[in-house]
């Protein structure tokens, strides 16, 4: 006897000639099955209660600990490879189990959205307002209507600011529409995507682009303010603040079209 | 509109005061409207300056956030 799989072979020869496994060796066979079961990493790390946490956070430590001693920081931290097994663990359950939710947050933001993006709406099309007016030009105009709708703009504005800060960060926390990967579907191959337009995620209708339109500054790789969004440009043809869902349709339909589209020729050229 | 050549600068009424003063020797700043700034030791941070940029400098401590003043 010199391996534990013997054992299972020797039980399937005894059930196979029709005798009945000796008790310790069915017994053995049993723990072995469950000794080995430890080595699956545990699950499920979501559900567990705060008082939970210690013992798994040792169990993961001395998982961790593999016979890769060459690694810098084997040995000296202890349990603290288990809580960072933990946390990362943990980082990617919640952003599953969190996805669901994102929607109805959304959702749940459109009433306050809304009244604002009509104050800026307002601005942008009755009275023309765009990022490069300044207050001399309202001054000018001799409107009071004017004059009161600029005046609402920059609070409109300011409010405006955290609720689309939170919008952008869902896609770069979760991972939800528009991503990096859906401003490359539209780029001609080679060309390099320098960032994530946004435009797409408050764009009421087809009014959003993949490019640096929208934008008061130039699209960039990890700039994702919300400051950076032309509000007035983009409120011309409606703002609306869309679920993530909702983005990912609209990236779909314009991506379909997109591929309806001829592809240049080199003669055209 | 100053000249044929040169764009408009964005309102500053729009994007909110100043909030930001230099704390570092000197910063470039690049802004929205396009072009960059140089700016000395206490310099208020222009209010088209690049959100990016300044995330960037506030985090390495050249910037520093002060109260909104109208």
């Amino acid at each position: 006897m010199t391996h534990h799989t013997h054992l299972t072979r020797f039980a399937t020869l005894c059930q196979a000639a029709g005798g009945t496994v000796p008790e310790p060796i069915a017994h053995a066979i049993e723990l072995v099955n469950a000794a080995y079961a430890c080595e699956t990493r545990p699950t499920g790390f979501l559900d567990l209660t705060v008082d939970e946490v210690p013992a798994m956070v040792t169990d993961l430590a001395v998982r961790s600990h593999d016979s890769n001693f060459d690694t810098p920081e084997m040995g000296k931290d202890g349990l603290n490879l288990g809580v960072k097994a933990f946390a990362q663990a943990l980082n990617d359950e919640v952003r599953i189990a969190a996805l669901p939710y994102l929607d109805q947050l959304v959702v749940d933001l459109r009433p306050r959205f809304d009244p604002i993006a009509a104050t800026i709406t307002e601005a942008a099309t009755t009275y023309g307002f765009t990022y490069r007016t300044n207050s001399d030009d309202v001054v000018e105009l001799d409107n009071d209507d004017a004059v009161d709708a600029w005046r609402s703009l920059r609070p409109a504005l300011a409010e405006l600011m955290p609720i689309a800060q939170l919008r952008i960060s869902m896609s770069t926390l979760f991972s939800v529409g528009p991503l990096l990967e859906d401003m490359q579907r539209f780029t001609a191959p080679f060309e390099r995507v320098r960032g994530v337009n946004y435009s797409v995620a408050f764009a009421a209708g087809d009014n959003w682009a993949t490019d640096d339109a929208y934008y008061l500054e130039p699209v960039n790789r990890g700039a994702d303010s919300a400051r950076s969004i032309d509000w007035l440009e983009l409120s011309l043809r409606g703002l609306r603040l869309n679920t993530p869902s909702e983005v990912q349709a609209k990236i779909a339909d314009r991506y379909a079209e997109h591929l309806r589209q001829p592809a240049t020729t080199v003669s055209e050229a | 509109m100053t000249g044929a050549t040169r764009r408009r600068e964005l309102s500053s009424f729009l994007l909110g005061q100043q909030r930001y003063r230099v704390k570092a020797n000197a910063v470039i700043v690049p802004r929205m409207g396009g072009g960059e700034v140089y700016l000395y030791r206490h310099n208020l941070l222009p209010a088209d300056a690049s959100p990016a940029i300044v995330e960037m400098l506030l985090r390495s401590g050249a910037i520093y956030e002060i109260e909104e003043t109208r």
